[in-house]
């Protein structure tokens, strides 16, 4: 999905002057890139390393992950020219066209499973109140080329843990666990390039309290925002609990909260939600 | 003329031939007809229960129909069904003490119908046998072994026998004995291997991984490293996770032991001398 307001990134690379290659100085590492057929660009997103190279009827995509301190180290970004060969990478994936298009769209994603979070500690919200949770998930990134099945890549930046939601072990589902703790004011939160920020406030209308250990967040039905200062969010979640004790309701909103400036969508959800307002079992989205 | 050459008209009368044509035409549209009826339920029912099921039916019902149009067309050429069905009595007296083994194998395969313990595409394990199922036939279960070997397993043996089916629920949980040495500190293992289930992605965070102290062995202290994983990730987290706490240990400086005996000459003697040699003899020594 092409963004709104298109940043578009040019090189040309002459191959027989390798060294006066066009630098590039991206504000983001997601955008449109303009290559010519020979032009091949580089990615460094903390430990994943990967470069496209266009060919006039093939894109090759190469990449590998680098053994780092996820926590420390997975801030430092960049897109560059890539002026040497795409041989001996650890996984290579080529896509075969007619003719390549000139525009690469790179763009972030959120996570295609459900993503379990806890909070630093458990918290009970009692009958009547309501408490407010952020929570940070892992990114994706993707890239496509102007065609109808033009997606070239979609993969995590960091590869989270697998997990299981459900009443027992035989019947739940497979999310992804977050590496981070759910916290109750954003400034506790770790803010990392490859994860993206939901704001949840629960509301129990119930009649009694609502114990909060752990949270399953319907992830592929978020849309990704983008505020001013390149950090990424996505719309608000309200889970409101109910006089029946076992559903809950789960409702979207269309934009981030107010702690996200002016912000700008760059990425749809991946699956559409049934209404905006959806309607879950309890057992469903707390543990 | 002879009487021997004057045909016996009576064979060939009309009313005989009639019904023998009528016979013959019985048998045709009932095998026309129960083609026709077999297809149409089996179409109704493809949605409604399983393939094995479906087949089932469309057996019983093809089979019903013809048996129908056959009665009719043995009525039709004048052979009394009583005397027919009391002979069948008898051969199926006879029948059912030859066949007790397939009957009770039929019997059996209609109980695993309605009971469903496994379905086409499960993996289970029946005795020593593990194999993915086939088909589950009226007499035998079909599996195709992971070596690619085709083996039939009579459904009363299944009746009878435990059958594990690996693939009826969606996680599983990989048990995983190591032994450390008995100079090592148990605490510093135990956070050592939970650090290597949490670092590996296909390790289930929840549930969560389990450790139990074994007990203490003759070469080693034993311990159980119990992660789950999905069951079609199960294989690589089980190949990948022994790599990584071998890793893991030899980064950490843990020792896992070789078995080893300790001999000793006697209660009060001093352990046996051990003399290095440069790979020559003493005695060849000049």
């Amino acid at each position: 999905m092409p963004l709104s307001d298109e940043r578009v990134f040019c090189i040309r690379v002459n191959s027989d002057c390798l060294d006066h290659l066009v630098k590039l100085n991206p504000v983001n590492w997601w955008g449109n890139f303009n290559l010519s057929p020979g032009d091949a660009l580089r990615w460094t997103l903390g430990p994943l390393m990967l470069a496209v190279q266009r060919r006039a009827s093939e894109w090759r995509i190469v990449w590998c992950r680098a053994d780092v301190d996820v926590e420390t180290d997975v801030d430092k970004w960049s897109v560059e020219p890539n002026s040497g060969l795409l041989d001996g990478w650890d996984n290579t994936e080529r896509h075969a066209f007619r003719d390549t298009s000139s525009t690469l769209h790179v763009l972030p994603r959120l996570a295609d499973r459900p993503v379990v979070t806890r909070p630093v500690a458990p918290f009970t919200v009692p009958a009547g109140e309501s408490a407010r949770l952020f929570v940070s998930t892992p990114l994706w990134v993707s890239m496509a080329v102007d065609h109808a099945d033009g997606r070239l890549l979609d993969m995590p930046i960091v590869r989270p843990s697998d997990t299981w939601f459900g009443v027992d072990t035989q019947v739940g589902e497979l999310c992804y666990a977050s590496q981070t703790q759910g916290r109750m004011s954003l400034e506790d939160l770790p803010l990392r390039l490859h994860r993206a920020i939901t704001s949840v406030h629960i509301e129990n209308e119930a009649e009694a309290g609502l114990r909060l250990e752990r949270l399953s967040l319907t992830v592929p039905y978020l849309s990704l925002f983008a505020d001013r200062n390149g950090m990424l969010w996505t719309q608000d979640v309200t889970v409101q609990s109910g006089d029946h004790r076992d559903a809950v309701t789960l409702r979207l909103s269309e934009q981030p909260p107010a702690d996200a400036e002016e912000p700008v969508m760059i990425n749809g959800p991946r699956k559409e939600p049934d209404a905006p307002v959806l309607r879950r079992a309890l057992s469903a989205l707390f543990g | 003329m002879p009487d021997w050459l004057t045909p016996d008209v009576a064979w060939f009368d009309f009313a005989t031939v009639a019904s023998f044509a009528r016979a013959v035409l019985y048998v045709v549209l009932g095998i026309v007809l129960a083609r026709f009826v077999a297809s149409v339920t089996q179409r109704l029912l493809d949605t409604r229960l399983s393939d094995h099921q479906t087949l089932i039916v469309r057996r019983v019902v093809y089979y019903a129909v013809m048996a129908l149009f056959f009665v009719s067309a043995l009525r039709e050429l004048g052979f009394s069904l009583s005397v027919l069905l009391g002979a069948a009595g008898i051969a199926s007296v006879a029948i059912g003490f030859a066949s007790q083994t397939s009957a009770s194998n039929l019997i059996s395969g209609l109980f695993l119908l309605a009971e469903r313990p496994f379905v086409v595409g499960d993996i289970i394990t029946i005795g020593g046998t593990t194999g993915e199922v086939l088909s589950v036939d009226l007499l035998s279960v079909k599996l195709r072994t992971f070596d690619n070997l085709y083996v039939r397993i009579p459904n009363e043996s299944v009746i009878k026998t435990e059958v594990k089916t690996l693939t009826r629920f969606p996680i599983r949980r990989y048990d995983l004995l190591v032994g450390i040495a008995y100079k090592e500190d148990i605490a510093r293992a135990r956070e050592v291997l939970f650090q290597v289930a949490e670092r590996n992605p296909l390790c289930l965070e929840e549930p969560k991984p389990l450790f139990i102290f074994q007990g203490f062995g003759d070469s080693a202290l034993n311990m159980q490293l119990s992660v789950w994983a999905t069951r079609e990730n199960y294989l690589e987290l089980r190949n990948t996770i022994h790599e990584q706490i071998k890793q893991a240990f030899d980064t950490a400086g843990i020792e896992i032991p070789f078995p080893h005996r300790s001999l000793y000459a006697g209660s009060a003697t001093e352990p046996f001398p051990v003399r290095l040699v440069d790979g020559v003899a003493d005695a060849a020594k000049p």
